[in-house]
């Protein structure tokens, strides 16, 4: 009786324990979905009411109350969607998107950066930090679901979606499809909607697929990403003063692969998820460490937000600035970048980031022939891998911004790496960490090998009888419930709500 | 002014744009045809060719195009205006 209590107790909203995808709450939960989704998933009404309840109640769990503001954006936008193709003249449908935009970029800059900028405004007036601190919670996956519903207003007022959505809770399924609310991928409306009024097509094929990448996903985030922050980053990152230049340069490396290892970890979960149910959420990972430039990174990390962002900021810019030639291609960036860093925190470090890549890709706009006539000249590869080896390097020193807690541990991490650096402590080093720099190498290998293999590898597992595949899944989720650990970290990109 | 003519300067702009004068663009040509084509090139392309016909596009024109057969539809139309 008592544990049933419990139970119940469980499916209220816990601020301290919010639903995880990693969680076996939500094993349990999802479970329950799916039994009932198997009878009514050839109804799309019922399928999509089930869908809608079961994405609101995995909100409630995740944000409390806020599940009420969520329902309120979607359904603003909704009746603004509707609105637009209603009106008669191109200055009512203006009107129609600011208000779209005030109320979604209001509603974030209220509940994720107001203690920013109130601290901004006061620091620069009278010296000092804000007199007040408003105890506000941001809601989770406000900064996801506010660029999900802006993308089907703006596609509307472009004319890229010719008819409004008239289903109402279609479109709020849209907005809180549980798979990507928390943090993306960010599916566009034009993309996700048509799904939702589509019949499903299920094979046990595409089964095997999304239990594979549910598997690999849980993998990466329990075995790769959590070992290394636990073992590797955390502590050089969090005492600097403790350790030398090599362990500094070691705990880069390590956190550049804990990051992609657990938003990639993440996406494939939330991929999976979503294919479980039978409907496809674009990817958002390409090997991102095999960019030659920083441009070629934004093509291949966070695909999704890149995406919307050139889509819905640059490309209007650049449009705006296009008599400048390549200053207003160059200024267009910058603000984009500028905006982007901000999206991703209220902080300085996130503004610094953002802005430090906007220059990097301004610099690679600006020296494209010269980078084309050397890459002409060298035939063996070494421009290529030089290429790749200068942008990783880029990137991970810049990502030490995302996770220092200020530029100040931020400052302190590069002076440890840059002014106290030794390779002699390099074999002490391995010997100390030999299982973190196993998991490093092998996090490395990963990332690196060839797309092939991968393919390969799904493609061996799609063929196996239905009985191997399902032992498979079975031995994988008790090996990963083994690697969970009372201290398994959240997803990183949950930060970025 | 002929298609033809629209098509050989516009060819003319691509290779000045990309600096690469073995560019040949045919209806179908996209981005995924020429290497230095990105976002990034991509407005340069459009001011050089606005520049070069002494026209102005629409950001609701430029979504819509498809690939250079879309484009050179475009400036023919704004031509015979």
């Amino acid at each position: 009786m008592q544990t049933l209590t419990d139970f119940f107790k469980s499916l209220l909203y816990n601020q301290h324990a919010p639903l995880l995808y990693n969680s076996v709450l939500f094993c349990v939960l999802f479970s329950v979905l799916y039994l009932g989704y198997i009878f009514v998933y050839n109804d799309i009404k019922k399928r999509n009411l089930l869908l809608l309840a079961f994405s609101l109640f995995f909100y409630y769990k995740l944000s409390g109350v806020y599940v009420l503001l969520l329902i309120a954006m979607g359904t603003s936008d909704y009746l603004i969607g509707r609105q637009m193709f209603r009106v008669s003249t191109q200055r009512k449908k203006k009107m129609l998107l600011l208000l779209s935009i005030f109320i979604n970029v209001g509603a974030l800059i209220l509940f994720k950066y107001t203690n920013f900028l109130l601290n901004t405004f006061f620091g620069i007036t009278t010296g000092s930090g804000s007199p007040m601190v408003l105890d506000l919670l941001v809601p989770v996956g406000i900064s996801f679901y506010v660029f999900k519903t802006l993308s089907y207003i703006f596609d509307i007022y472009r004319e890229v979606i010719d008819e409004p959505e008239t289903n109402y809770f279609n479109y709020l399924l849209y907005v809180s499809f549980f798979p990507n609310i928390m943090a993306g991928p960010i599916s566009k409306a034009r993309d996700l909607l048509p799904q939702f009024n589509s019949q499903l097509k299920f094979s046990s094929d595409l089964i095997g697929k999304a239990f594979l990448l549910v598997l690999i996903g849980a993998f990466k985030k329990v075995f790769i990403a959590d070992f290394l922050g636990a073992n590797l980053v955390d502590r050089v990152f969090d005492s600097p003063e403790f350790f030398t230049g090599w362990e500094g340069l070691m705990a880069i490396y390590g956190y550049a692969m804990q990051i992609y290892f657990d938003f990639s970890g993440y996406t494939d979960i939330v991929i999976g998820l979503a294919m479980l149910l039978g409907f496809k959420v674009n990817p958002n990972f390409n090997k991102p460490f095999m960019a030659d430039n920083v441009a070629d990174f934004w093509r291949r990390w966070h695909i999704t937000l890149s995406g919307w962002f050139n889509e819905y900021v640059f490309y209007p810019l650049s449009y705006t600035f296009r008599r400048f030639k390549q200053f207003g291609v160059i200024l267009a960036v910058l603000i984009t970048f500028f905006i982007s860093g901000f999206w991703h925190g209220a902080a300085w470090t996130y503004i610094l980031w953002g802005t430090s890549h906007g220059l990097a890709i301004a610099l690679t706009f600006a020296t494209v022939n010269l980078r084309s006539k050397l890459a002409k000249r060298n035939t063996w590869g070494i421009y290529k891998f030089l290429s790749i080896f200068i942008t990783f390097h880029f990137l991970a020193f810049s990502m030490v911004l995302f996770r220092a807690e200020s530029l100040q541990a931020a400052g302190k991490l590069y002076a440890l790496v840059f002014n106290h650096f030794s390779l002699s402590v390099a074999g002490q080093w391995a010997s100390l960490y030999t299982k973190p720099l196993i998991i490093l190498a092998a996090a490395y290998i990963l990332h690196y090998m060839p797309l092939s293999w991968n393919e390969f590898f799904t493609r061996r597992f799609s063929a196996l009888h239905w009985s191997i595949k399902a032992l498979i899944v079975v031995l994988g989720i008790l090996f990963i419930y083994q690697g969970f650990s009372s201290d398994t970290q959240p997803f990183i990109y949950l930060e970025f709500s | 002014m002929q298609y033809d003519e629209i098509k050989s300067r516009l060819n003319k702009v691509f290779c000045t744009v990309f600096k690469d004068n073995t560019i040949v663009i045919t209806e179908e040509t996209t981005a995924n045809d020429i290497e230095k084509w990105d976002s990034l090139t991509h407005l340069m392309l459009i001011s050089a060719t606005e520049t070069e016909f002494g026209i102005k596009f629409k950001l609701k024109e430029l979504i819509a195009m498809k690939n250079v057969g879309d484009f050179m539809k475009s400036i023919e139309t704004k031509l015979a205006v």
